[in-house]
């Protein structure tokens, strides 16, 4: 009770002086460091000094005033990287047109949801809040790093992370506005055409202001955020997202973004990928896969468990992913399940959720794995990560404690709402798996029978 | 209420056009007035004193010790009343029809490029156009002390421009100070069109600012250049270019911390200036926003105190109260108190001894019954309670950073505003600060305060006349100047004690269909509440998505103007859980909060539609 009541009060302390993005420093001790990149350290030393990997060694000392983590006998691995995610957003589809490029779930982002906390409970310190897959062209996402205690949203961004949007193939688009609607996409020859539209508006688009600018066109054309983002992604400023099943579809936007000249795409769910692996590394695309999640409507019957492990094996950069609030806490089980199916080597597996994950979202220069220079963003198992008894003890972000097994409070809340019922049990209303993918969009179907 | 009784009669007689004269309209006798004697409270934190004021043709023509009226002047004799400067309202809807800013829902075809008036985007309206003089909110908010207010409309997104009114005058032409003095903004969608939800709202927006501010560039490029290509016309992107220009500011609205940061985010990106209104969770940003230059509206909807809170302040009123009679008595039967009164003394105490036994009796049963404390509901009890008091406090915490901010009324009501004020200062908030909020900051906020906020020979004479100090309890304002026109009111009866039952009249009321509307985080929600019944009510609600889909009210709890109830509703496939709603009503209007455990509360209103027949199938995605 005492301490849950410092904790509290500690949070609090957090809440009212809305801390800027804040760094620290800790040196974990004696722990077995997986490095990712540099193999395995044994009875090795980590410090993290203001907010970024310093050094790792033996014997390493620091002043009193610098946190020690005694982690004899713990594994420290670098925070686990959730690539597809949709937690601490308050809207996730826009899904009122085919197109929506021109929204962006970072003018959404929730601080205050406790699922941030849970992340970190699950040793993930870095997640990719996306847009739902309602539209063929979603909105942009979001690179958070889960700084649990922030208030201002502008903390919570992973500064400088690359762009990126969703795009989304198959049925779900299909069903929101060609069912939905009465329009353009129906079918999987339609989504072709919406792709094609958008680039060749955002390209008429950047043409349009390239003439203005030289004086070619003495008028200026009529702003579109929506044509300009179509522009961005074909100037390769913005990393696709893309949410996808089948073999078919999945050529069919590799042929369509070739004609663009476009090459940052990291195809999501990707459940039939393994077909194509050796098409999807020729094309120096990416994959993020669930480890073994399917059969959940028509267009995910095909698969297997072994997808993340071919893929891999055939030189695709590959990630395991959650999707949900609820796998997102246990990433690191989702990896061991696909070495187990696949035969994956430990750190092969490892690099699902670390390295893997930060390159698709273009941040593997900061975070990913144990490198001196890196962000101080790890965690420290109880056990090696892949053992099925490992139980995170320290979330690590920016060399700054955000998860503290050992401090945990039942009450974690940032946000009370004064007027709120204290609740004194919890009613089950989240679903084991719920398609998060869709949020927002129920009314839409609520006519389908 | 009523309207000054000084008419000239003769004024009938007068040689006019017949057709022309309005005949309920009675000229004033006379634009002089004189109020003598009267405690005069100058400005927020200046007091003159007793003395004498002078109004003549609207304006405050002197304030003096000793002052012989003039001979054309009705005197008011004050009788050491006091006075005060007249409230002005940082923000509100006064004048404005509550049926003003609904928007039309007709078959459009393309969801995602609906017009403009579907997802509530009129910038080009400005708020005088819409006002109502006879509107009975304009009526409340003068019976409340208030001569002025800046008037935004009604709406989604962006409703329109604030115009500042001024509560006197028989057209909205004549009540008007200045047309347009900000764009008024709300980060709402509209369900099912785009922007329905905050991300499109926020992508919307830039789209409409940016496009502005290129029409701005072309047009200045079609002036200064012939024959070069046309820039079309676009009434809603035109009235946007002011803001482009920095010339009018972006008064947002923002509750919560979390619109807070984003009415920031985009003032950084899009460089307007800001006012951000309706603030009731600011209190951590105050640096920021001093630092940024922001304008700042508090709101006055506080959190309503709990149940358990009031019953604990009750009962200690109740026992000071029984003390303080029980001396009284005492004292007084020492004196010359005369018998009846003595009588009527002692059935109270008979009957407090009465209820006191009742109570008693409940307590020890209910001690009986009573569980050992749950640490861990008590911890979060505790920190609901520290979350109460900063929502009260946030006006004090405003004032103590030194942030001169004043009100808006667009979900408090200004009828409460006394006990508004009160739960503040209790907080904190100094009187000279709360003075301020309703006068001089206002006023320079509006960029008025040459002409109004203070009383000062020369500016408007806009002030209200109160039989007791303001603050204080029992006090009651008499008598309102609105640009030296008078209004008096009735000293109001002494309303029943709260914590009473429904009266007939209110349950007679809610018997009926009412349209409401959910605010969603997909956006709105539309359906009908349906209540009938004459002693037991019964409750029924339905969607508009699915109206063949009625939900039986539970747990049916009536209030003296409110209802809460459960109802079963679905939140995915196949699961449903229990939401309760709990509404408050106003007349024929209703407001309250949907609330599901785990996922929090969303906020409701609605309108009574009296036809049973009313269910308006404005489904726009209907297929089977």
């Amino acid at each position: 009770m005492q301490k849950n009541l410092i904790t509290i009060l500690f949070v609090l302390g957090v809440l009212l002086t809305g801390t800027a993005q804040e760094s620290g420093s800790v040196l974990i001790k004696n722990a077995t460091l997986i490095t990712i990149t540099d193999g395995v350290k044994e009875d090795t030393d980590l410090l993290i000094k203001d907010g970024k990997i310093s050094s790792m060694g033996a014997g390493l000392s620091v002043g009193s005033e610098v946190k020690v983590i005694d982690a004899e006998g713990m594994y420290v691995m670098p925070g686990i990287i959730d690539a597809h995610s949709h937690i601490a957003i308050d809207a996730v589809n826009e899904a009122t047109d085919p197109v929506t490029a021109q929204v962006w779930v970072g003018d959404a982002l929730n601080p205050f949801d406790v699922n941030i906390y849970r992340a970190l409970a699950g040793g993930v310190t870095i997640s990719h809040a996306m847009h739902g897959s309602a539209n063929a062209i979603g909105g942009q996402c979001e690179t958070i790093k889960h700084r649990w205690g922030v208030t201002d949203p502008e903390d919570m961004r992973m500064k400088d992370a690359p762009r990126t949007i969703k795009f989304a193939l198959g049925e779900n688009p299909m069903r929101v506005h060609g069912e939905g609607q009465s329009i353009v996409p129906a079918t999987r020859m339609g989504m072709e055409q919406v792709f094609r539209n958008s680039f060749e508006e955002g390209k008429a688009y950047a043409t349009a202001w390239k003439n203005f600018a030289s004086g070619k066109s003495k008028t200026p054309p009529q702003y579109s955020l929506q044509k300009q983002t179509m522009a961005d992604i074909i100037a390769g400023d913005i990393i696709i997202h893309c949410h996808s099943y089948r073999a078919d579809e999945i050529l069919m936007l590799m042929d369509v973004l070739e004609d663009y000249g476009v090459n940052k795409i990291c195809f999501q769910h990707v459940n039939e990928g393994f077909k194509v692996a050796p098409e999807l590394a020729a094309f120096g695309a990416h994959a993020s896969v669930f480890s073994d999640w399917w059969a959940y409507k028509f267009e995910v019957y095909y698969s297997t468990a072994y997808n993340a492990a071919i893929l891999a094996k055939n030189g695709v950069v590959t990630s395991i992913n959650s999707d949900s609030r609820e796998l997102i806490r246990h990433l690191y089980h989702e990896a061991a399940k696909s070495q187990k199916y696949g035969g994956l080597s430990d750190e092969d597996a490892l690099k699902l959720i670390t390295i893997n994950p930060a390159i698709q979202l273009g941040i593997d220069d900061r975070v990913g794995s144990l490198e001196k220079g890196k962000d101080g963003d790890v965690v420290v198992f109880s056990k090696h990560p892949l053992s099925i008894y490992a139980v995170p003890q320290y979330t690590i972000v920016d060399g700054v404690v955000r998860f503290d097994i050992n401090e945990d409070p039942s009450d974690m809340r940032l946000d009370i709402d004064p007027e709120e019922a204290i609740p004194t049990f919890m009613e089950k209303t989240e679903h084991n798996h719920d398609d998060s993918c869709l949020q927002d969009v129920q009314g839409h179907f609520s006519h389908k029978h | 209420m009523k309207k000054t009784t000084l008419h000239l009669c003769l004024a009938l007689w007068t040689f006019q056009a017949a057709a022309q004269i309005d005949y309920d309209v009675f000229p004033e006798v006379t634009n002089t007035y004189f109020i003598n004697d009267v405690h005069i409270q100058t400005s927020p934190q200046d007091s003159f004193g007793l003395g004498d004021i002078l109004i003549k043709d609207g304006r405050i023509s002197q304030i003096s010790r000793s002052m012989t009226a003039p001979d054309d002047a009705y005197v008011i004799e004050g009788d050491s009343a006091f006075v005060y400067p007249a409230f002005i309202a940082g923000l509100s809807h006064a004048g404005i029809s509550k049926e003003e800013g609904k928007k039309d829902r007709p078959k459009v075809k393309f969801q995602g490029y609906p017009p403009n008036s579907v997802v509530g985007i009129t910038p080009e309206k400005k708020a005088f156009e819409l006002v109502d003089p006879t509107n009975e909110s304009i009526k409340k908010m003068k019976s409340n002390g208030f001569a002025m207010a800046q008037v935004v409309p009604r709406g989604t997104l962006l409703p329109g421009q604030g115009s500042v009114m001024v509560f006197d005058g028989e057209s909205n032409q004549d009540m008007v100070l200045i047309e347009s003095v900000s764009q008024f903004m709300q980060m709402k969608g509209t369900r099912g069109f785009y922007p329905s939800t905050i991300i499109g709202v926020m992508a919307k927006w830039r789209d409409l600012y940016n496009q502005a501010a290129t029409l701005s560039q072309h047009q200045d490029i079609s002036a200064r250049t012939p024959q070069s290509k046309r820039a079309k016309k676009d009434a809603a992107l035109e009235a946007l270019i002011p803001v482009t220009k920095k010339e009018l500011p972006m008064v947002v609205l923002t509750n919560k911390v979390k619109d807070l940061h984003k009415a920031l985010a985009l003032k950084k990106e899009l460089g307007y200036n800001l006012v951000v209104a309706e603030v009731q969770q600011g209190w951590s940003l105050t640096e920021r926003l001093k630092d940024e230059q922001v304008t700042v509206l508090l709101s006055t909807k506080l959190p309503k105190e709990k149940k358990e809170d009031k019953e604990e302040k009750k009962g200690d009123k109740k026992s000071d109260k029984k003390d303080a009679k029980s001396k009284d008595a005492k004292g007084k039967g020492a004196e010359k108190m005369n018998a009846e009164k003595m009588a009527m003394g002692e059935a109270d105490k008979m009957k407090d001894k009465a209820k006191e036994k009742m109570d008693g009796k409940k307590k020890s049963k209910a001690d009986k019954k009573e569980k050992p404390k749950d640490p861990e509901v008590e911890a979060m009890k505790a920190r609901s309670k520290k979350a109460f008091e900063e929502y009260v406090g946030q006006a004090a915490a405003f004032e103590k950073a030194g942030i001169p901010f004043a009100f808006s009324f667009l979900e408090g009501k200004p009828e409460n505003i006394k006990k508004t004020l009160g739960r503040m200062m209790k907080s904190g908030l100094t009187k000279e600060a709360a003075l301020a909020a309703l006068t001089t900051n206002p006023a320079r906020i509006l960029g008025i305060d040459k002409e109004v906020g203070t009383l000062e020979k020369g500016k408007l004479a806009n002030l209200f006349v109160s039989d007791a100090p303001y603050f204080d309890k029992e006090s009651n304002i008499k008598m309102l100047f609105v640009e030296g026109s008078m209004t008096e009111f009735e000293v109001k009866k002494k309303k029943k004690k709260d914590g009473g039952e429904a009266s007939s009249d209110f349950k007679a009321n809610l018997v009926g269909t009412w349209a409401y509307e959910v605010e969603t985080p997909g956006g709105p929600m539309d359906g009908s509440v349906i209540i009938k019944g004459t002693e037991d009510l019964s409750v029924t609600v339905t969607s508009d998505d699915d109206p063949e889909e009625p939900r039986e009210g539970r747990d049916i709890t009536l209030g003296e103007e409110s209802i809460s109830f459960v109802i079963d509703v679905e939140v995915g496939p196949g699961l449903e859980v229990p939401a309760t709603l709990e509404l408050e009503f106003n007349g024929d209007s209703f407001s309250g909060t949907v609330s599901i455990d785990e996922m929090g509360s969303m906020p409701i209103s609605g309108t009574k539609s009296s036809s049973p027949e009313h269910n308006h199938h404005h489904d726009h995605n209907h297929k089977h």
